[in-house]
């Protein structure tokens, strides 16, 4: 899969969208290389997850154009869209009875005909996947016998058997505790150094963006109001625009990556 | 999973060869398997000729002329019912849906009744009057309910089968009036919405035959996408399925299946409930499986509930529909009853 170095993976001009009559997402400019990591911030209903829709291509923009590899988004396939982009939503998978094994298989289904064959070993893999994630001894266990944590790690698995070159992530790690979120987070990154892939994370957790996004996205009522490195963009002012808090800023003692400390509205 | 499917599957088609040798000797005569056996073979391009007959002619005559269309009819008509249910299940993500708890059955028996009514069933296209009337009526029942159970762009589980309900015992009653409207015609309105396969011969089966084929290879196509769909219809649609156009081909098939059965042995109510729920527990829940083994399953299931709606109370047959609700209606209880504590209507 060979594109030019300075065209972007995706680009994005002037999008906006509309339930109804109200403007979720209005005139955002945005533009991710490939080999990226995005970090997206902003309050609830700033429209972070509808941009994320709108790049998956299960919503459409009513306004302006997304273009995937110079080539625009509503003109691929679902199954083609689905070989290049993977997404891990927040709710992760449901409690259903299917084995773990097959559920990560699932992640094959774009490269599979209607006979369910792909030329590709997708059999090595899933196994590859459940290996490297630690999966493998719980592969026959349904996947409602599952903790959350352990569930949240199928959701990977099943992406990562997709082999996308973008990765979509929709808050993906609300519901685990702390040990999980670090889990996850240092998961995805491994997955990232070893395979080069693209990564786009809506992110409530503003220091685990910092730690581990090159760029942030900040999206405030439908519109762009940050863009930049965690460095530039993590200032005490930049996160009071955006989020109407007055937080007292800090750099990490180990590698001096900006991080935010709430204060008390009243003391 | 392909070997799992083979055990089964081969597990299932002994059973249910079996299970027609028994229930075709079962009746009035009755008559022993090796002669059943027999006949049937004998029947068979290729190896009849290998068979010398030593059976009276008049045990031929019971055998391939009533006893064994009627079996095989019940096969087919229990396999697609069965195939049909499995498919609204997996579409409709709903575990109680199925072509009787949605109204289909009830809206393809309307428009069947009309034309009984009027006389009009070999009107225009022949023997397939019927079937594609109750076709157009079971889709357009199935839109209905739909629509009545949305509640923005979801559906529900309970206000699906409150709206199913809701249909069923209208149209049930739009029947049972155009039974009592009619002089000549009542027994066989009467008897057509009770469900029954007798004195239907080779035709029937003829027709039903190619509905069903399509339907199984259909659905079981669509099998690994309906896996898929288990995780909720956006998720779905992020691995690369087309979810609304999954959606209306199964359910214009299950509609299509339900239509080909019903206007050969009118409604049947519970098989598509019952069928692939048992075949769950004992499988799990992947289509690959449930697909074919539905079918097998419910054709087994029917000709039992044939031979026994036949011969339980010899002359007198009772009401096909009756015996499969003997079984399904607590069967469907339970389920209900499951179904509470799984409060987000995933599947089982």
């Amino acid at each position: 899969m060979s594109i030019d170095s300075d065209e972007p993976l995706f680009a994005v001009t002037g999008a906006g969208k509309m339930y109804g009559s109200h403007q979720a997402l209005d005139a955002v400019d945005w533009q991710v290389t490939e080999g990226d990591w995005w970090g997206v911030v902003g309050p609830n209903g700033s429209g972070k997850s509808t941009l994320l829709q709108l790049l998956a291509g299960t919503e459409q923009s009513s306004a302006g154009s997304i273009r995937m590899d110079g080539r625009d988004i509503t003109s691929y396939s679902r199954k083609d869209l689905s070989r290049m982009i993977a997404v891990l939503q927040q709710d992760g998978l449901p409690a259903i009875s299917y084995p773990v094994r097959d559920v990560v298989e699932m992640g094959r289904y774009p490269y599979q005909n209607w006979l369910g064959r792909e030329s590709a070993d997708g059999a090595a893999v899933v196994d590859r996947v459940l290996e490297e994630l630690g999966l493998t001894d719980m592969a026959e266990r349904p996947l409602d016998a599952l903790s959350g944590g352990q569930r949240q790690r199928v959701a990977l698995a099943k992406v990562m058997a997709q082999e996308p070159r973008l990765l979509l992530l929709d808050e993906p790690t609300t519901f685990l505790d702390i040990k999980y979120q670090l889990q996850f987070m240092e998961l995805l990154s491994t997955w990232r150094q070893k395979n080069s892939i693209t990564i786009v994370a809506v992110l409530h957790d503003l220091n685990l963006a910092a730690q581990f996004c090159d760029h942030i996205l900040a999206l405030r009522e439908g519109k762009v109001v940050g863009n930049g490195t965690p460095h530039t963009l993590m200032t005490e002012d930049n996160i009071q625009d955006i989020f109407r808090v007055k937080p007292a800023m800090v750099n990490h003692p180990d590698n001096g990556i900006p991080q935010l400390l709430l204060r008390r509205e009243k003391e | 999973m392909s070997k799992k499917l083979a055990v089964y599957a081969s597990a299932g088609i002994a059973l249910l060869v079996l299970t027609v040798l028994i229930c075709t000797g079962i009746g009035s005569v009755s008559l022993p398997i090796r002669d059943i056996a027999g006949i049937l073979l004998h029947h068979l391009p290729w190896v009849g000729d290998w068979i010398t007959p030593d059976w009276s002619a008049a045990a031929e005559q019971i055998i391939w002329k009533v006893r064994f269309p009627r079996v095989l009819l019940a096969v087919l008509v229990g396999a697609s019912l069965a195939i049909a249910g499995a498919g609204f299940q997996g579409v409709l993500r709903n575990p109680l849906a199925d072509p009787f708890t949605l109204g289909v059955s009830s809206g393809a028996s309307v428009g069947a009744a009309f034309l009984i009514f009027f006389g009009l069933q070999y009107a225009l296209i022949g023997i397939w009057t019927l079937p594609l009337v109750a076709f157009l009526t079971g889709v357009l029942t199935l839109w209905f309910v739909m629509s009545l159970a949305r509640e923005g762009r979801k559906i529900p589980t309970h206000s699906l089968i409150l709206a199913g309900v809701v249909m069923q015992s209208f149209l049930g009653a739009v029947v049972s009036f155009l039974s009592t409207m009619s002089k000549q015609t009542i027994n066989e309105i009467i008897y057509w919405t009770m469900g029954s396969l007798a004195l239907r011969g080779w035709s029937y089966t003829a027709i039903l035959f190619p509905y069903f084929m399509l339907g199984l290879i259909f659905l079981w196509s669509r099998a690994r996408s309906l896996n898929v769909l288990a995780l909720g219809e956006r998720q779905a649609a992020h691995i690369g399925v087309g979810v609304d156009r999954l959606k209306l081909s199964v359910l214009a098939v299950g509609t299509l299946l339900t239509a080909g059965a019903v206007s050969v042995s009118g409604v049947i109510g519970f098989v598509g409930l019952v069928i692939p729920h048992m075949l769950r527990l004992l499988v799990g829940p992947d289509y690959r499986l449930l697909v074919p083994l539905s079918a097998i399953g419910g054709a087994i299931f029917m000709v039992w509930a044939d031979t026994i709606a036949r011969s339980l109370l010899a002359p007198t047959e009772i009401p096909l529909g009756v015996v499969t609700a003997f079984v399904g209606a607590p069967f469907f209880a339970y389920l209900l009853h499951r179904n509470k504590k799984l409060q987000k209507g995933m599947m089982p």
